[in-house]
């Protein structure tokens, strides 16, 4: 988002290269100013060659190195410009020519008028220069500055921020030495290129609206103080960078907080969830019991039968509940420890096949496996257990009269079972959270715990295998795992 | 059956109470007992014609207990094992006893076990009818012949024995190893769990009987097979 403002390129870098030039010309280019106030005094003296040159003509060009000098170099360099011009006009164009003459009145004038015009030039000059230097300078910080605090509140690491401020002001501010220290991160370090360290230190607190978090110390070169305007600007990066480091703590608390309450929502859905779940069927089985024992109702056989089936019935629904359960928290103990025995994983499937095919006679259930199959050492409780998560959870989300094909392979090391419906199928975007606990697919039934797929999926990871969702051939969808035909125990679920 | 005499050990008095008045309701007299020992006790001293036997007892456990019986008895044994301890069924039924149901279980599965096992404690009178009648399989041991819907279907001697086997013990678990000594004798060799797949699924093939959803052979994942009709009688 904050990259749209900045562009690719480093922003930095950029200012760096624009610091570097506005320095050299708010440095008033001393000795190219003296340069050119000899040169440019030289030159005009050498008219004196063309006889047809008047001492007019000669004033004007002069004049016009006096301004460029005072305008390059500042006020010495218009000084000395203007000393020059003097001697030049006195020496080589006023009659006698070739003598220096202080007598005549006019000379004195031409002096002082040199010297005033350069000294007018070179201070409105210099004044004007360093105007504007300081004006861009002060953008330049205050885009530093700026481009710091986006920085740090845009989630880019701090020290990386802090770290390319302090090359950019070590540059800026030719130190020698620039370290950014802050409570409870290694120090940020820069050094200056071609600066001698050793000289005075300024150093300038980070605060924050929770206190003093740390420290900018600058080392200047020896003997070279720093300016008020320095010790300024210093102080207003170490508040900008205060607050933005403020706001960042804030914000990661503030992403904390969320993130506590999501979880705390989560886990209280989670609760309320298997309490609700836990609770219905013994509502359903008390209200039952009663009604059986009240001696006083008048029950006939039917109603006696389908209240005991009531009991039946919820019993059941609370045994696969509590099954589940007690299997999720032996997964989240680390105790789901397959024990091992070599089986033909045909034998699970057709068991859990001829099992639950009485059970959900809605849907036909086939099972496709080669029969040369290796032999896999699982726990055939576990795997019957998660196999049968797979057909009831197929069962719920294909419609009746379908089939369930629960269908094997061969593949390196190991062998891969799928169950594959003729259901909707599962978008790739919901397939990862349908492991999770107590999440219900869409469409799914009710009656479900949302506990089958974590359970499953934690038992094929505890043999050592993986499981995974993908789509069914047909469309609907296919919740495929792959056990290794080596034993080698997975992590503790999970 | 009636007026035969079950014995059922479970530390849980709720489940005690429920087989005592379930099984009762069957015709059956029921002894309790809360523990290994009183069950020793009642079974050196009375006679019991089943015993159906928790895994889970403090003190002396129920797989001592199936050991210990072994060593005078071969009255029946049903042992009620938790659902996740597969290691311990096997133990169980390695140590000697008939058969499981699995905790929570429905009486209905109880009762089609104990059944199962008196017929073999009962007297083997049934198994010595020659022709046995389940639905459309009519098997003929003594012509050792088989048919489905009318129409002759024809074994290997080893299936013949291995489907013999099965339809002489019907309702039993018959774990891999009883099935493999029944028909390749004591000698059989090592890779001989893959080796009664393969009969088993021949004889499957055979008969028509399709293992996700058998009429006649149920598959016991990691345990053996079971017979699961029982034969109608004589036509």
């Amino acid at each position: 988002m904050w990259e749209v403002g900045f562009g690719r390129e480093d922003p930095v870098r950029t200012r760096l290269a624009s610091f570097r030039s506005d320095r050299a010309f708010g440095g008033h280019l001393r000795v190219p100013g003296l340069v050119a106030a000899v040169l440019g005094c030289l030159g005009v003296s050498a008219l004196t060659l063309f006889p047809s040159v008047g001492i007019t003509t000669a004033a004007l060009g002069y004049i016009l190195v006096v301004v460029g000098a005072a305008a390059v170099g500042g006020w010495l360099a218009g000084t000395v410009a203007s000393v020059l011009s003097f001697l030049g006009l006195n020496f080589f164009f006023t009659s006698p020519r070739q003598v220096l003459s202080l007598e005549k009145p006019e000379d004195v004038i031409a002096l002082g008028a040199f010297l005033v015009v350069s000294a007018i030039v070179g201070s409105v000059l210099a004044t004007a220069v360093a105007e504007r230097t300081r004006a861009e300078r002060r953008e330049q910080e205050a885009r530093l500055l700026h481009h710091v605090a986006i920085s740090l509140l845009s989630g880019e690491a701090i020290e990386d921020v802090l770290a390319r401020f302090a090359r950019t002001v070590t540059s800026l501010f030719a130190l020698a030495r620039c370290e950014i220290a802050m409570e409870g991160r290694p120090p940020v370090v820069a050094s200056g290129v071609g600066v001698a360290p050793g000289g005075p230190t300024l150093a300038t607190p980070l605060v924050s609206g929770s206190g003093e978090i740390g420290q900018i110390t600058m080392t200047f070169s020896p003997g070279r103080r720093p300016t008020a305007e320095e010790q300024r600007v210093t102080e207003v990066f170490a508040a900008g960078i205060g607050l933005a480091l403020e706001g960042t703590r804030l914000s990661a608390e503030v992403l904390r907080a969320e993130r506590e309450a999501q979880v705390s929502v989560a886990r209280s859905a989670l609760f309320s969830s298997v309490t609700h779940d836990l609770r219905t069927p013994l509502g359903s089985i008390l209200a039952a019991a009663d009604g059986l024992a009240d001696p006083e109702a008048e029950l006939d056989a039917g109603d006696q039968r389908a209240l005991v089936g009531t009991i039946r019935h919820e019993a059941e629904r609370l045994n696969r509940l509590v099954g589940n359960i007690l299997q999720l928290s032996r997964m989240r103990a680390g105790a789901l420890v397959p024990s091992r025995q070599g089986t033909a994983l045909e034998d699970v499937a057709d068991q859990v096949a001829a099992r639950l095919g009485r059970v959900l006679a809605d849907h036909e259930l086939v099972v496709d496996m080669p029969p040369d199959l290796p032999v896999v050492p699982v726990d055939v409780v576990q795997i019957d257990q998660l196999l049968s998560n797979l057909v009831e959870n197929a069962a719920g989300a294909a419609p009746p009269g379908t089939s369930i094909v629960i269908r094997g392979r061969a593949v390196p090391d190991a062998v891969e079972v799928s169950v594959e419906d003729r259901g909707p199928g599962i978008p790739s975007e919901e397939r990862e959270r349908l492991f999770e606990p107590f999440v219900r697919g869409e469409g799914a039934v009710s009656g479900g715990s949302g506990l089958g797929l974590t359970i499953a999926k934690a038992i094929a990871e505890a043999h050592g295998g993986r499981m995974w969702i993908d789509q069914a051939p047909g469309g609907g969808a296919a919740i495929r795992f792959e056990l290794p035909v080596r034993p080698r125990d997975g992590g503790p679920g999970a | 059956m009636t007026g035969e005499r079950i014995l059922v050990v479970d530390d849980d008095p709720q489940i005690l109470q429920a087989l005592r008045i379930g099984l009762r309701g069957k015709g059956f007299e029921v002894l309790t007992a809360p523990n290994g020992e009183t069950a020793l006790d009642i079974l050196a001293t009375d006679g019991v014609d089943v015993v159906i036997l928790d895994l889970g007892l403090p003190g002396i456990g129920g797989h001592e207990v199936v050991e210990r019986v072994r060593g005078w008895s071969s009255v029946p044994v049903v042992v009620l094992s938790a659902r996740e301890d597969q290691t311990d069924k096997v133990k169980a039924l390695d140590a000697g006893a008939d058969d499981y149901v699995t905790k929570p279980f429905a009486m209905e599965e109880l009762l089609a076990r104990i059944r199962a096992l008196r017929r073999r404690a009962g007297g083997e009178e049934r198994t010595t009818r020659s022709v046995l009648v389940f639905g459309d399989l009519r098997v003929d041991l003594s012509k050792r012949s088989v048919h489905v819907r009318e129409r002759a279907v024809r074994l290997t001697p080893t299936e013949h024995r291995l489907l013999e086997a099965l339809v002489t013990h019907p309702g039993r678990l018959l774990t891999h190893r009883w099935l493999l000594e029944r028909v390749w004798g004591a000698g059989y060799g090592e890779e001989s769990e893959g080796t009664l797949r393969v009969f088993i699924r021949q004889l499957r093939s055979k008969l028509g009987d399709r293992a996700s959803s058998p009429t006649w052979i149920g598959t016991e994942a990691g345990l053996g097979y079971r017979w699961l009709t029982e034969p109608s009688s004589e036509d």
